[in-house]
């Protein structure tokens, strides 16, 4: 008889290791993205009828939306499976894609989860106790009320999510304001994009505003723009290529807000990314508060979300996806003429500051620009390739600086002396002169 | 650090001057790409320009970009440029290039006076990951070895030298950059050259691994040697280059055909020595080339009668008939 090895997964794969990988904020916004990718379904282009509401207290966590909810197919065949079906229906531009943000989500959270969905012809409702399914050999979840063929108003179709019994970490972390705030401001800059385009979502009650990626522009200082469609990688022509949009310019100098944004189908995955992923050290400067005025958005689009470099986290980036590689690359090109200019920028203004220039023309450039939030920059705004504006000119080829420094009095009174000199700063000048002749090369 | 151009005058530098006139030479290779006139050169032309001159005289080129770090001197280089086709562009190599427009076939020679270092490494990448099919790239690094500056005064064991070497590589290049393998005898004499061009064949075989894996295949780039010279005007120098063409170019790639002696398209390197000779001494030599032409025995002959003669070396005759076309004259002019 041939021996063989059982390789099954185990339940406690799911429940217990793969919720490590995940922080607990993300784990929140994957089942805010089922609910977009409920809406993304029913129309991606105009998300205005569309609302979810987020309410968390150290009790529970409930999300409710109205975006087209689960058919009872969707559900006995992909959404309750632990990883992706190939045979699963598309829903071009999702966010959602490797089976496993939803059930992770869960574990992660608490002890039992409630989800309750309303097609217009069915709803469901399943019921699951976390402990009591582990110790459950079988790989179900059931249905504890179920209803087919039915006319559910349009008006109270979605669904509802709740998790319940949280883990005791988790309840202190919900109870935290500061935890609270922090949720909050992730899902705004996650969801900026779609909240922009008209979906509304309140986070216990409030009406989430969209962080508004902004440039500051003016007729001499533009944003480069470039856009490119990957349709071959993994060695292959895709059926469903990857669209790139990337932007970079200056804004208002914030240390913590520059660097690349980075946007897959819309969702937000990195923001103000100042490390290598997108270059920083690597191809470009390392980051450093000179460069706190750029801002660079990288859109990246796909029907198929599989395509698009995001780790199953969404946290992060894929760094071993060609698409992410020659992302980089396009990156890198965008990136460098707006730092040439901010780093050209500062070496005006400090020659200003030290007197050996009486104004930065690309300082006042810099100060005629003006706040515009991305979505309202029309054509004009844009170019090919970041130009930097015309340059203070330094007349002289002879530069001067200063060069200060102390030292005790009797010391300096002994130079004087040695060099026959009255004043400090021939003293300075001479030791100086002096220095160079022994030592220099001339 | 002060720019090489206030030391050295380019053109009396007799090796380089016989690399840049083989360079030239071959690129009309390139035919077959198109029109030469149509390329555009990126170089560094400091205050000689002696390469734009050459490349818009021989080779019709008329748009040039000029890299000169050395911003505070702009008056002197624009005095200096010899031909108004020639663009000025102040700055770091590493900020510049990625601010050219790269919408037409490149010839990109980054002719440095320091030996390979990040900086360089990434200029590398900067300009593959930019050019287009049919695009010829040439690189001059020095391949100086480095020793310690006191290694006069003290005895230094050959470990101790060693070290010093591999410390000097790792201050320049970053790790990842340094292949696995490395020994002590990759860092001395001739082999320092062969690590150089090993890594720098590595950047670019990155690169374009990159670029290729979202590229469909007719897209996807392929590079060839074209130059791997060495010489020595003092310190040693050495010069690689590589023609760059797609998968749907490659028929017209292969066209070109970069086939004379000089053409190295593998890792050993070709050598361009430089007999000291006088003009008179030229042109008496001058009288039997080419000696390829001729028979072994004649050959040995002629060898013979030249050192009986003039009492020039065999080997000297032999270097000066490899590169006799190339074989620049300096006279010193009194004005």
């Amino acid at each position: 008889m041939t021996k063989i090895i059982h390789a099954e997964p185990t339940k406690e794969l799911f429940i217990e290791m793969l919720v490590r990988d995940i922080p607990l904020k993300r784990a929140i916004l994957d089942l805010v993205d089922n609910s977009i990718d409920g809406a993304t379904k029913l129309n991606n282009s105009d998300y205005s009828d569309f609302l979810i509401e987020i309410e968390l207290t150290e009790k529970y966590l409930k999300i409710k939306d109205n975006c087209g909810g689960i058919s009872i197919d969707v559900a006995e065949k992909y959404a309750f499976k632990f990883g992706r079906v190939h045979s699963a229906e598309e829903t071009p531009k999702s966010i959602g894609k490797f089976g496993i943000g939803m059930k992770r989500a869960f574990f992660k959270l608490g002890n039992k989860f409630i989800v309750e969905s309303k097609t217009t012809t069915s709803s469901f409702v399943i019921e699951e106790n976390v402990e009591e399914w582990k110790n459950n050999p079988d790989w179900t979840f059931k249905f504890k009320e179920i209803q087919e063929d039915i006319h559910n108003d349009p008006k109270n179709i979605g669904t509802l999510i709740m998790v319940d019994e949280l883990h005791n970490v988790v309840s202190s972390n919900f109870k935290q304001e500061n935890f609270r705030s922090g949720l909050k401001e992730e899902l705004r800059l996650a969801y900026s994009l779609i909240i922009q385009r008209g979906l509304q979502i309140s986070f216990n009650l409030n009406q989430l505003i969209c962080n508004p990626l902004n440039f500051r522009i003016s007729s001499s200082i533009k944003v480069a723009k470039t856009e490119e469609v990957i349709p071959f990688f993994d060695n292959k022509e895709q059926d469903s290529p990857v669209n790139i949009k990337l932007y970079a310019g200056v804004s208002d100098r914030r240390l913590e807000s520059g660097g690349w944004y980075i946007f897959c189908n819309n969702r937000m995955i990195l923001e103000a990314d100042q490390t290598e992923i997108t270059g920083w050290g690597d191809g470009l400067p390392k980051y450093h508060a000179d460069f706190a005025y750029f801002r660079g958005y990288a859109f990246l689009e796909s029907d198929d979300a599989a395509n698009l470099p995001w780790t199953t986290t969404k946290t992060g980036i894929n760094e071993d996806s060609p698409v992410y590689k020659s992302l980089k690359l396009k990156i890198t090109k965008i990136t460098s003429p707006v730092l040439t200019f901010l780093r050209k920028m500062e070496t005006e203004r400090s020659s200003v500051n030290q007197g050996e220039l009486d104004e930065s023309l690309l300082a006042n450039d810099y100060e005629k620009t003006e706040l515009k939030s991305f979505f309202e920059i029309d054509e004009s705004g844009f170019c090919n390739r970041f130009e930097i504006p015309e340059e203070s000119n330094r007349s002289s080829t002879l530069r001067y600086k200063t060069i200060t420094y102390k030292k005790l009095v009797e010391e300096i009174e002994q130079a004087k002396n040695l060099l026959s000199v009255q004043t400090n700063k021939e003293v300075g000048e001479r030791t100086f002169e002096y220095f160079l002749n022994q030592e220099g090369d001339n | 650090m002060p720019s090489s151009y206030t030391k050295i005058n380019y053109s009396l530098r007799p090796a380089k001057a016989i690399e840049r006139k083989m360079i030239c030479d071959s690129l009309f290779a390139l035919m077959p790409f198109g029109k030469l006139k149509d390329y555009k050169y990126i170089g560094f032309g400091s205050t000689y320009f002696v390469d734009f001159s050459l490349f818009h005289k021989v080779l019709h080129i008329q748009d040039m970009v000029s890299i000169e770090k050395d911003s505070h001197a702009e008056k002197r280089f624009e005095y200096n440029k010899p031909f108004s086709c020639i663009k000025m562009k102040y700055g770091l190599s590493n900020e510049i290039l990625l601010q050219l427009t790269w919408d037409k076939k490149v010839i990109a020679w980054l002719d440095y006076d320091d030996p390979l270092n990040n900086n360089v490494l990434d200029d590398v990448k900067n300009v593959i990951s930019n050019i287009i099919s049919g695009s010829v790239f040439i690189i001059s690094v020095s391949c100086q070895e480095d020793y310690p500056p006191d290694r006069n005064e003290h005895d230094y064991s050959l470990e101790q030298i060693n070290n010093f070497k591999k410390n000097k590589i790792s201050e320049r290049i970053s790790p990842e950059n340094i292949p696995t393998n490395l020994k002590d005898r990759d860092l001395s004499g001739k082999n320092l050259g062969q690590l150089y061009g090993r890594i720098i064949k590595n950047k670019i075989e990155e690169i374009i691994s990159i670029l290729n894996s979202t590229l469909t295949p007719n897209k996807q780039f392929f590079y060839k040697q074209i130059f791997n010279f060495r010489y020595s005007d003092g310190a040693k120098m050495m010069t690689i280059g590589w023609l760059f063409y797609t998968e749907e170019d490659r028929c017209i790639a292969n066209q070109c055909s970069f086939d004379q002696p000089f053409n190295h398209e593998q890792d050993e390197p070709y050598f361009i020595q430089v007999p000291s000779l006088t003009l008179k001494e030229q042109q008496f030599l001058d009288a039997y080339m080419p000696i390829i032409l001729k028979e072994e025995q004649e050959k040995q002959e002629l060898y013979q009668k030249i050192q009986q003669e003039i009492c020039i070396s065999k080997k000297d005759v032999e270097s000066y008939a490899k590169i006799y076309k190339y074989f620049p004259s300096f006279v010193e002019m009194v004005i």
